[in-house]
């Protein structure tokens, strides 16, 4: 490599984006070349200096008020002729039979839980239980806060028979939703956690896999596993503490 | 909310201007609210904010003109680069470092911002401004380049 080509490639060097192997070339030339020593020095510096000086400038009052208004509106009590249609279609339904809004709730929750024990016998069918694989409960945790804008909690396991894989993001009724996974005596265990957007919680059984759901801090937790409900147990609690009554 | 800051200083550096900030980043977050997405969401929101930007910038009529005259200047001292040996001695104080950045023609601005700021990776900034990979490694480059090259004229004007 001569000073020309080191020259263009100095940038990506600097921000570690060249591949392995061209690396090691910048670096041999580099070793014996000064002046292309001198530059890189001289980038590194106006790298740094960037960095101290373009600091965060703060974000205006008036702009967080006035997005925390339209993000999180009042409910507006007006009829407008939309509305009154609307309901007028609404009541139609209900007279001809065609529609049972009572049934909606329901149907959202069969959704839901019917992803999750799709996708958790997915993942074991194919052996992709973790996109990221780590025992560390941290490492799962960091992976997962630049996936999801909530901190879902990642529990360290508890006692030997349990075994913390890794994380994964799956798609649960049209959201993307982060996945702790853990394995016990050969049985695979996933840990869905949602927003509380997914409405009420439930524990459930299918098809000989076990559901058990609990929430925490405005978090929705779901334990997914063709492991007995007894053994779950032991991993709810080391995500929760002992079961509280609701 | 996540993200809001980064949003906010993406949109003061490339529209130089407080009130079109505000008016770019929250006409930004709404488009964004629309099609909420999960993911990966900085990146995507600030290609928003970017776009956002872009399209104030083009209906700002009272532009270009003393940038065109700017770039035309430099590219000529561009082509050789500082003297790396004058450029390393030199020492970088923050204001002349911020009115340098604030000199670069928006599409070297970004950039820069995108990585020393906000530190995203090449390929994430790729994403961010719609351009290949290549691009962005050269624009960056020259982007460096002008700043030293304007770093070093300024030191010596005093």
């Amino acid at each position: 490599m001569n000073c020309e080509t080191v020259r263009t490639l100095i940038d990506a060097y600097l921000d570690s984006e060249l591949d392995f192997s061209k690396s090691i070339e910048v670096e041999t030339h580099l070793a014996s070349c000064e002046k292309c020593r001198l530059t890189l020095e001289s980038r590194q510096q106006l790298s740094r200096a960037i960095k101290a000086a373009a600091t965060y400038a703060p974000v205006p009052l008036s702009l967080r008020t006035t997005l925390r208004k339209e993000t999180h509106p009042r409910p507006k009590l007006r009829f407008g002729l939309a509305t009154t249609a609307l309901a007028f279609a609404i009541g139609m339904a209900l007279v001809l039979g065609f529609w049972q809004p009572w049934k909606v709730g329901n149907s959202l929750q069969d959704r839901i839980i019917g992803d999750m024990f799709s996708h958790h016998r997915e993942a074991m069918a194919c052996n992709r239980l973790v996109e990221m694989r780590s025992d560390k409960p941290k490492e799962v945790r960091s992976w997962f806060t630049s996936r999801v804008d909530y901190s879902p909690k990642v529990a360290t396991p508890p006692e030997e028979q349990f075994k913390l894989l890794g994380g994964r993001m799956e798609v649960i009724a049209g959201r993307t939703v982060p996945v702790v996974a853990y394995t016990s005596n050969s049985h695979e265990i996933d840990v869905y956690v949602t927003s509380y957007e997914f409405g009420d919680i439930n524990d459930s059984d299918r098809d000989g896999q076990h559901l058990m759901a609990w929430d925490d801090c405005g978090l929705h937790y779901w334990i997914v596993s063709d492991d007995p409900r007894g053994d779950l147990g032991a991993l709810r609690q080391a995500f929760w503490g002992p079961r509280r009554d609701r | 909310m996540r993200h809001l800051d980064a949003a906010y200083n993406l949109a003061l550096w490339l529209l130089r201007d407080s009130n079109d900030a505000e008016d770019a980043t929250q006409s930004s977050l709404f488009k964004a609210f629309d099609r909420m997405h999960g993911g990966d969401a900085k990146p995507w929101l600030l290609a928003i904010v970017r776009n956002e930007c872009m399209d104030a910038l083009h209906s700002r009529s009272n532009r270009t003109r003393s940038e065109t005259v700017f770039e035309d200047c430099l590219e000529f001292a561009e082509a050789i680069g500082p003297d790396p040996e004058e450029a390393a001695m030199r020492t970088l104080d923050a204001e002349s470092v911020l009115a340098a950045i604030q000199q670069l023609p928006p599409e070297f601005r970004e950039v820069v911002i995108l990585r020393e700021v906000e530190e995203l990776s090449y390929r994430e900034i790729a994403k961010v401004i719609d351009k290949p990979v290549g691009t962005v490694m050269s624009r960056l480059a020259r982007a460096r380049g002008r700043l030293q090259v304007m770093l070093a004229a300024g030191g010596e004007a005093r």
